[in-house]
């Protein structure tokens, strides 16, 4: 068989996997060729990036590495099945994706697995390597996985299953290397990643999707059959079988220079990756920003001070209102009807519209108390009102009777209705609301500002420091090692290749039987062609790499025309862009994300398989426009690839800054490349005391 | 069916150049099979190292790719 493999996802089932409860039941990607890409759009912290490393922990048994490399406490396990697990009652938590191939055959199918049962009562919480997380010890939880895969040996649709878990690990690791994951499973944030690569993660990813290794293998496969021809032929075993021992150790001293080498590396670019996060933390507490983060804590404080007094003096207000308005408002009806009766009895001439001494003293001799009581019967009281009457008429009493009619017809004409005295405290009520929640901003601020000084108190500058210090030893020494392996590497080649030489003449020499001869012969030519195209394959798939990365980032590259080509790395496969002029400027990180997408998009032209490709955050780094010409370029440039795309809102819809530009999503619809379509959506799940939980639902967008 | 890289099938045919039988073509393509097979697929060791034998045995007994091959 010639032609690419081709690899699509066909559908992915989720269960209880972090931000996902329950079973999504099977979720379609598009299969289509014409509109090949997926969308899962959703805002920040809906699900996107946990869907993608369902994806991944599906295939590599676990998450996709974060580029800030945080710990993450949360376990893989959706935590409102952890923290509702019942007493003899198993739940589980499972990724299933299914791959098919171009004839729309089912090729794998992936099921892993985490079984859960609650067992003991210890609630105390400790880290599970399975769950990824922090649990309580009464969790209990068990890996499975199973595998299936087509039969390479039958052309039906038969699948052989496994589930013996080294099996299984072994067969994955065949089909989906874990180098290759940087071309299948991208995370948008670390595109940049390819760029000026010291270790040899991409180089070996790059050689083994590229079936490289297979040349390698087969001639080792070929030379070691040969030898066997030899040593039954040879008219000198002693010094053949000899050689050949000689041969064989060397070799296998070499393989294993070979293989530690890139270990090495590997190690010191995470020795190297440690260093920055030190130093980056020893730029990020030096004693200005301490001095920031005080400033900060202060003004935030002074602030929240002032929260406090709004609040108070909206509560105060709240209560003077009510105060101020409660009597007049319970007494409303008494004194509406009151002056009502007033100003009857002031009509009906029954009560003098002004109360003087006179009017008082001829009430007094009607005997009838204005409230219409009789007064003849009550002889105290007559003699009370005399009494006061021949004391000060007019100061108090005659002057106290017309503030009565008075005030009463004040507050029957002022009090306010209860209306606007509700709206009054509602508008007093809003203001308080509103403070209180800029007060939980502020104090959040403050606890957080407070968090990184304590940090900084914690984490010991000065530990820092010596630990950098140890870092650059380490990497150091790793360096010396990687030297000192490099140059026994190379005297190691030289002195297999006299080997070789000798190897040669020797068999030329002994072997006479001419069957044996034909067959090292034929194994010789094997082995020289193997080899050629080895070496002339590697050549040019550098070349073909960086010669389709270039067509593309100088299409799609923001502001690419400042660059006059893109170089590979001959030996690590790195790859950067070289300015033409201003050579020493570093590339933006816009620059590098296309440069990314154009690099692993090239790598698929020399690739045996056609992976499918979910990228995660595509557009993060990226201005619209090159968004735009990014999508432009799918149809062409990303031809027979299965596209999967976790986008937020900023990156899909239209931006609202450069309106005039259309979005990612009506760029790709322009084109018709979408084939399925999903929104994420957050829901409540449940609430369980001050707990709330959620969960993200997988539905057709609209 | 394995798959190998058509770059690698298209490097062999041009290394063995035009005038080279079929048959060697066909041993190439037979031998990267194989191994694609192997490098992919868990195959016994056995497996393997017979059918290097065996395919080593095969070819040698083939006049046709023999001849090629020393004319070379």
């Amino acid at each position: 068989m010639t032609s690419q493999q081709i690899l699509r996802i066909k559908s992915v089932t989720i269960k209880n996997f972090r931000a996902y409860h329950g079973d999504s039941g099977p979720i379609l990607f598009s299969r289509d060729q014409s509109s090949p890409v997926t969308i899962f759009h959703g805002t920040n912290g809906l699900g996107k990036t946990s869907l993608f490393n369902a994806i991944h922990w599906g295939i590599y048994g676990k998450e996709r590495k974060s580029k800030d490399h945080k710990t993450k406490s949360e376990g893989l396990v959706n935590s409102y099945v952890i923290d509702t697990i019942s007493d003899g009652v198993d739940d589980e938590m499972f990724v299933k994706i299914q791959i098919e191939n171009q004839n729309e055959d089912l090729q794998y199918e992936i099921q892993r697995k985490i079984l859960l049962s609650k067992e003991g009562i210890g609630t105390d919480l400790i880290t599970s390597d399975v769950l990824g997380g922090k649990v309580p010890r009464y969790i209990v939880a068990n890996n499975e996985v199973i595998f299936s895969y087509k039969d390479p040996d039958s052309d039906d649709g038969e699948l052989l299953k496994t589930s013996n878990p080294i099996t299984v690990s072994s067969l994955l690791k065949k089909i989906f290397p874990r180098q290759l994951s940087n071309f299948f499973l991208l995370d948008g944030e670390l595109l940049d990643d390819f760029m000026n690569s010291n270790d040899a993660f991409v180089k070996n990813g790059i050689e083994q999707i590229s079936q490289l290794p297979l040349l390698v293998n087969a001639v080792k496969k070929i030379k070691f059959t040969s030898n066997k021809v030899g040593t039954g032929a040879t008219s000198n075993r002693t010094n053949y079988t000899l050689t050949q021992d000689k041969i064989s150790k060397k070799e296998i001293i070499r393989d294993k220079l070979k293989k530690d080498l890139p270990q090495i590396a590997s190690e010191t670019s995470e020795l190297e990756r440690q260093l920055d996060d030190g130093i980056r933390m020893i730029l990020k507490y030096d004693a200005d920003t301490v001095k920031t983060n005080q400033e900060q804590i202060e003004i935030n404080k002074t602030t929240l001070k002032l929260l406090e007094v709004n609040i108070k003096d909206n509560k105060s207000k709240i209560q003077n209102l009510v105060y101020q308005n409660l009597d007049k408002m319970l007494m409303k009806n008494a004194y509406e009807s009151a002056s009502i009766k007033y100003k009857k009895y002031v009509e009906e001439k029954k009560l003098p519209s002004k109360f003087s001494k006179d009017i008082l003293e001829q009430l007094l001799h009607t005997h009838e108390c204005v409230c219409g009581r009789n007064l003849d019967e009550d002889k105290t009281a007559i003699d009370k009102i005399q009494d006061m009457l021949s004391v000060s008429y007019d100061s108090t009493l005659g002057v106290s009777m017309n503030k009565i009619v008075e005030q009463t017809s004040d507050i029957v004409n002022t009090s306010k209705d209860n209306l606007s005295l509700v709206g009054e405290i509602k508008e007093c009520n809003t203001q308080i609301s509103k403070y209180r929640i800029k007060r939980i901003d502020v104090k959040g601020l403050i606890e957080s500002l407070e968090k990184e000084l304590d940090k900084i108190k914690d984490e010991k500058l000065e530990d820092i420091r010596t630990n950098n210090n140890k870092l650059k030893i380490q990497i150091k020494d790793k360096s010396n090692l990687a030297h000192e392996k490099t140059l026994v590497l190379n005297s190691l080649n030289m002195e297999l290749d006299n080997l070789d030489r000798e190897f040669l003449k020797l068999k030329r020499l002994t072997i006479k039987d001419g069957h044996a001869v034909n067959k090292m012969k034929l194994a010789e030519y094997i082995e020289t062609t193997l080899n050629k195209s080895h070496e002339q394959l590697r050549k040019e798939f550098v070349e073909q790499v960086q010669s389709a990365t270039q067509e593309l980032f100088m299409k799609t590259g923001p502001q690419a025309r400042v660059f006059e080509s893109i170089s590979i790395d001959k030996n690590t496969f790195a790859i950067s862009a070289l300015r033409a002029k201003d050579k020493s400027k570093d590339i933006s990180r816009g620059q590098a994300h296309v440069l990314g997408i154009s690099f692993i998009n090239a790598i698929r032209k020399i690739t045996t398989k056609n992976y499918f490709m979910i990228i995660d955050s595509p557009f993060n780094n990226i201005s619209q426009q090159e968004r735009i010409d990014v999508c432009n370029e799918i149809p062409t440039s990303h031809k027979n690839t299965q596209l999967t795309f976790l986008v937020t809102d900023s990156e899909y819809k239209a931006n609202i800054e450069e309106a005039d530009l259309p979005s990612v999503r009506e760029t790709l619809k322009k084109h018709n490349i979408i084939g399925c379509e999903y929104n994420l959506i957050q829901k409540p799940l449940a609430k369980i005391k001050s707990e709330e939980y959620f969960e993200t639902s997988v539905e057709d967008y609209n | 069916m394995m798959v190998v890289n058509p770059k690698i099938l298209e490097k062999i045919k041009q290394l063995i150049g035009d005038s080279a039988p079929i048959e060697v073509y066909e041993m190439f393509e037979e031998i990267l099979e194989q191994q694609a097979k192997y490098d992919e697929m868990e195959k016994e060791e056995d497996a393997v190292k017979k059918f290097y034998a065996g395919i080593l045995e095969l070819s040698s007994k083939n006049e046709t790719i023999m001849k090629y091959v020393r004319s070379l």
